[in-house]
């Protein structure tokens, strides 16, 4: 048994925290990855826009229907759901801001005639997936989650491994992405065996 | 200890809560004050009670105006709200600077 001290803030944060045990944040997140990967791997990033959505709404039926008849379902005190959402917004944001700078970096190189260094040229193909890395740290840092730091290294790791490889930036982002969604998916799948419906005498689900 | 302060102590223990200091319901309410509003299975969850406990518990405290309770309809299934009620907070509130002073006055002897 854990006998650190602990304070009301602190079971807080731990509450808030079991709230992402579960694995849809990384089964759906993982697929995002995979999405982006794949839509930029045949030159069709309007999928993206289809696949979000579409993602999103996996997110909320998985949340409703398995997830929640296990750990319930809970309202967080103003100041956590304030948080939240200035989280939420400003990593669509930071999403928003760096799908531009990729375009504008994009059309940069392809005014400039693919007038860059040799460095940029080298290490360009790892743009992307350093960018998403810096998703994951965010979402990092608002889910209090340390896993998706390492979901970050992973995506930095395979930047850094297959960009020298002469790997396009799609296929690294896929590559990536499987890795997080392969880790979600047994996140998921032990969490849905760790956690029965409870038996609730016929008074809650 | 003085007999001041051994007066003050009986005083202290004897506004103890007794509807709260119960295990099962300080452990209930203590999940209930950090959050807004939570259902059943979600206290089932975070505090590790059966749900014959959760029940009859949450019932005493309901009945006691210190939660507030709502059952809903969620996906053709029941779903029962509870949320701590201001008396419940401020009851809350009270018992924990209770008992915090009573340790305060209980200091481990020095040795």
């Amino acid at each position: 048994m854990n006998h650190e001290p602990t304070t009301l803030g602190e079971l807080e944060r731990q509450s808030y925290r079991s709230r992402w045990k579960d694995g849809t944040l990384d089964l759906t997140g993982g697929l995002g990855v995979m999405a982006v990967g794949g839509s930029w791997s045949v030159d069709a990033f309007w999928g993206v826009g289809i696949v979000v959505p579409v993602l999103l709404t996996l997110w909320f039926v998985l949340r409703r229907r398995l997830v929640e008849p296990r750990i319930g379902r809970v309202r967080f005190r103003r100041a956590r759901r304030e948080a939240e959402g200035s989280g939420t917004r400003g990593s669509l944001l930071l999403g928003g801001g760096l799908l531009a700078a990729v375009l504008v970096f994009q059309v940069f190189q392809i005014r400039s005639g693919g007038g860059l260094d040799a460095w940029t040229r080298d290490w360009i193909a790892a743009l992307p997936c350093a960018l998403l890395a810096l998703m994951a740290l965010v979402t990092a840092a608002m889910t209090s989650l340390g896993r998706f730091v390492v979901y970050a290294a992973i995506l930095l790791a395979t930047a850094s491994v297959a960009t020298p490889l002469g790997m396009e930036p799609g296929p690294q982002i896929l590559l990536g992405g499987s890795v997080i969604t392969l880790a979600g998916l047994v996140r998921f799948a032990r969490f849905l065996s760790d956690h029965p419906v409870p038996v609730t005498e016929g008074e809650d689900r | 200890m003085s007999a001041g302060s051994a007066d003050d102590l009986r005083h202290h223990v004897e506004e103890i809560d007794k509807l709260i200091h119960e295990p099962a319901r300080l452990l209930l309410m203590v999940h209930l004050y950090v959050v807004d509003e939570a259902d059943f299975v979600y206290l089932l969850d975070r505090t590790g009670l059966t749900a014959g406990n959760v029940s009859s518990h949450m019932k005493k405290l309901v009945d006691a105006d210190y939660v507030e309770m709502e059952k809903d309809f969620v996906a053709n299934r029941p779903q029962t709200t509870y949320r701590l009620s201001n008396g419940g907070r401020t009851a809350f509130d009270a018992y924990r600077d209770n008992i915090a002073e009573i340790l305060r006055m209980l200091p481990e002897e020095e040795r």
